[in-house]
């Protein structure tokens, strides 16, 4: 009965771990600070997203992150970089400011992006946009849908 | 004459800059000024003016800041429609989560039960669960299902009998034998359900109560005759409860590493079926 059970542990560990080895780091990174004091999360799943050819949206705001919180998520985006298959990346001051990343196809076929935006905010800290994106639309169709305004 | 000194401005500039510790240098003399304009290269600007007509000096100091970094905004066309559903009113959240609460620990006995001694344990508390979230997102109410394993040493001139039936005891060691050592060990999966409230930042506390799901115990001794022999034998068939539940306390400074205090007020066994403690343990606590 003992090795049974050890083995069946061992196997939910297993399965539990292979579970996030399909995710992105910057996804981990949503998941990881989504219950912060005023993290603001958007999850959107179905719906309406079918009509521009995506399934899933995930995206993450903090409005005043410390430089901590803002450097561990730039450090996941960095990793996320080295593992796209094609990206578009600006820095300011050597910082990450804002990235759009093709990320390689899940396991489910389907696309994969990843977005990133950090602009400063009120006492030295950032406020930090992670959103994590899946769907058929090509990369240029996602551009395409997605306003960007400078200021 | 009024002779005006590009020294005293440099001067008045490096004051006004914070960067007095650069040595002022004359750049310029300029007689009768009515009014000198400095501005530096560079992203940060300064202008100082002097304005004077023949009875005074009015000096003017305009710092202009550092060119302030641009901002970036993004947003979709689907995502107004969600934006004025969430901002109507935080509600609170239902969602899923995998692997939190490694720990590795001492677990002391807390009755006076001779020959018990300081074992050790170690598990997932939640190897998947659900959690509540408050709208604050700081509170929150999870329950989980996890596995443990504990082993309670026994030892200080006694060790471990098999009284029959799958009745153990602590016994002394019989006289004539050396080297004792046995233990008391338990395996099985526990369900916590935790209150969880974030203190500052990702700091925080849990507490809450563990239902412990007894799946198997055994208990094994081992000795050395006086001839030499090394005798060893394994308890499996025993009486332990098949539920009990433990108290449980976690301090978690950030969101990785942490501390935690187990208090398990129910014996392992069954009346008079085995050794009956109660335990108290702490250790480290991964994940929270």
């Amino acid at each position: 009965m003992k090795p049974r059970l050890i083995l069946l542990a061992v196997f939910m560990a297993i399965a539990f771990m292979a579970l996030g080895a399909d995710r992105t780091k910057s996804a981990a990174m949503i998941e990881r600070h989504s219950s912060a004091p005023g993290a603001e999360v958007t999850v959107i799943k179905g719906g309406d997203l079918s009509r521009y050819g995506l399934s899933e949206y995930h995206s993450l705001t903090l409005p005043s992150a410390t430089a901590a919180t803002a450097d561990e998520i730039a450090a996941a985006v960095s990793a996320d970089i080295a593992s796209a298959t094609d990206r578009e990346v600006s820095y300011h001051n050597g910082r990450i400011k804002y990235a759009f990343l093709t990320m390689p196809t899940a396991d489910d076929g389907l696309n994969r992006y990843v977005i990133y935006v950090c602009n400063p905010a009120k006492s030295g800290r950032r406020r930090v946009v992670l959103i994590d994106i899946k769907g058929k639309a090509t990369a240029r169709q996602l551009q395409n849908l997605i306003k960007i305004t400078s200021k | 004459m009024i002779r005006f000194t590009i020294t005293i401005l440099t001067l008045a500039a490096a004051s006004v800059t914070a960067t007095a510790s650069t040595a002022p240098d004359t750049l310029k003399t300029v007689e009768n000024p009515t009014e000198v304009t400095i501005v530096t290269g560079g992203s940060r600007s300064l202008s100082l003016t002097v304005k004077s007509d023949s009875s005074r000096y009015d000096f003017l100091a305009e710092n202009t800041p550092e060119k302030s970094e641009p901002t970036i905004d993004i947003s979709f066309p689907f995502i107004d429609n969600v934006r004025k559903q969430h901002t109507k009113g935080r509600r609170t959240k239902w969602r899923s989560f995998a692997m939190r609460g490694i720990y590795a620990g001492a677990s002391m006995p807390s009755d006076a039960v001779p020959g018990l001694r300081t074992g050790w344990e170690l598990g997932i508390s939640q190897l998947s669960g659900v959690e509540l979230l408050s709208p604050s997102r700081r509170t929150s109410l999870t329950a989980g299902v996890g596995y443990f394993y504990r082993r309670q040493k026994v030892g200080n001139g006694s060790h471990l009998s098999d009284n029959g039936h799958g009745r153990i005891a602590i016994t002394p060691a019989p006289e004539g034998t050396h080297s004792h050592s046995s233990s008391i060990s338990s395996f099985g999966l526990q369900l916590p359900v935790m209150l969880k409230q974030q203190l500052i930042g990702p700091t925080g506390m849990a507490v809450g109560v563990v239902g412990l799901w007894n799946t198997y115990t055994t208990a094994s001794t081992k000795w050395t005759d006086a001839d030499g022999t090394t005798c060893k034998r394994k308890m499996k068939g025993l009486h332990q409860r098949a539920f009990t539940v433990d108290a449980l306390l976690i301090f978690n400074f950030g969101s990785e590493i942490g501390w935690y205090a187990r208090y398990s007020p129910m014996h392992l066994f069954h009346r008079s079926t085995g050794p009956e403690y109660s335990l108290w343990s702490t250790g480290v606590n991964i994940g929270f």
